[in-house]
């Protein structure tokens, strides 16, 4: 993307505004569970933080731009898991292999997407 | 990097199977309950917002004694409101913009972010573009968001997790006979943020006025 295409893009994210907080429940989830486990002392917030802070640089380093949409909640579920498995909570394998037995994600119930601006 | 992220040939998962596992695992090994995540969600979807940081700002500009409590020790200042801090810790300073000074706040790292009067960030704050102009074109930035500070000094504060910024900005002219309630409603989260002013008291006059017919 060039830059000027960025800067454009900046300001209508920033003229649009929106109120959502998350745009996938997915995002809310890898949200909470990062902040219920960092209240429950299993790790500190600083750990997570620079976990995050590695996610993102190694993409921008590669040579993606963050949005700040769901790729931005994408790398925070990156940092979340790869600081699990640093720590032995939930190590990669075991959770690759739940991933596995999770299956597909249900097709949408309601197939009307609501529209954002409004 | 490479060598831990292509352990799986399979193709990436989506997101959502990921943290379903996760929960899933997480809630087995007894570590998390999945109704605190839905009252965590919650609190952060509803509860904890820029109106928080409103009530701080519109507080401070009427009450001097608060005010000054704000500036000597904020997170004490906020939490006095009822605004606890939130994981991200408590360090935090309020920046005050003058008829000379205009203050903005970036995280360039990540995306730390005052959550405890601010609520989550919006998706521009965290994206790549945003992080990068707000550092080396503060001012082409803040016309692009269409506000014009003049010729005053702009100053950028970058956050993070040692220290997390709250911009105080100027109480607009015109708005001496308002209530605190009603200030608080001309504070703005982008006023805050510093890529934004407050609302004019007139301003607010016309949307009571509108809202009412």
């Amino acid at each position: 993307m060039s830059t000027k295409a960025a800067e454009n893009l900046l300001a209508a994210a920033h003229a649009m505004a929106p109120g959502a907080v998350f745009s996938e429940p997915w995002e809310a989830r890898a949200f909470a569970v990062a902040v219920a486990l960092c209240e429950a002392g299993q790790f500190r917030w600083t750990e997570f933080q620079q976990s995050l802070i590695d996610e993102i640089a190694a993409a921008e380093k590669a040579g993606g731009a963050t949005s700040g949409g769901a790729d931005y909640y994408y790398h925070w579920l990156g940092a979340l898991t790869r600081l699990l498995d640093a720590k032995t909570i939930v190590g990669r394998a075991e959770l690759e292999a739940r991933v596995a037995t999770v299956g597909p994600p249900p097709p949408p119930q309601n197939p009307q997407k609501q529209d954002p601006h409004q | 990097m490479s060598e831990e992220h292509d352990h799986h040939n399979a193709p990436p998962s989506e997101p959502a199977q990921r943290v379903k596992a996760l929960e899933q695992l997480l809630v087995e090994k007894g570590l998390v309950n999945s109704q605190a995540l839905d009252e965590l969600i919650d609190t952060y979807e509803r509860r904890i917002g820029p109106r928080n940081g409103a009530r701080v700002i519109a507080r401070a500009w009427t009450d001097p004694e608060y005010r000054k409590r704000l500036f000597e020790n904020a997170a004490k200042a906020i939490e006095e409101l009822g605004f606890p801090p939130g994981p991200q810790g408590e360090h935090m300073m309020v920046v005050e913009n003058t008829p000379r000074t205009h203050n903005m706040v970036v995280c360039t790292l990540c995306s730390c972010y005052p959550w405890s009067v601010l609520g989550l960030p919006p998706v521009w704050y965290k994206s790549t573009a945003y992080r990068a102009r707000a550092v080396s074109d503060p001012r082409g930035l803040l016309s692009e968001f269409g506000v014009d500070v003049g010729g005053k000094e702009i100053r950028v504060w970058d956050s993070s997790s040692e220290m997390r910024y709250l911009v105080m900005p100027e109480r607009p002219a015109g708005s001496e006979s308002l209530s605190e309630d009603e200030l608080a409603e001309l504070v703005t989260r982008d006023s805050m943020i510093g890529t934004g002013l407050p609302k004019s008291a007139a301003r607010r006059a016309r949307e009571t006025n509108r809202a009412a017919k």
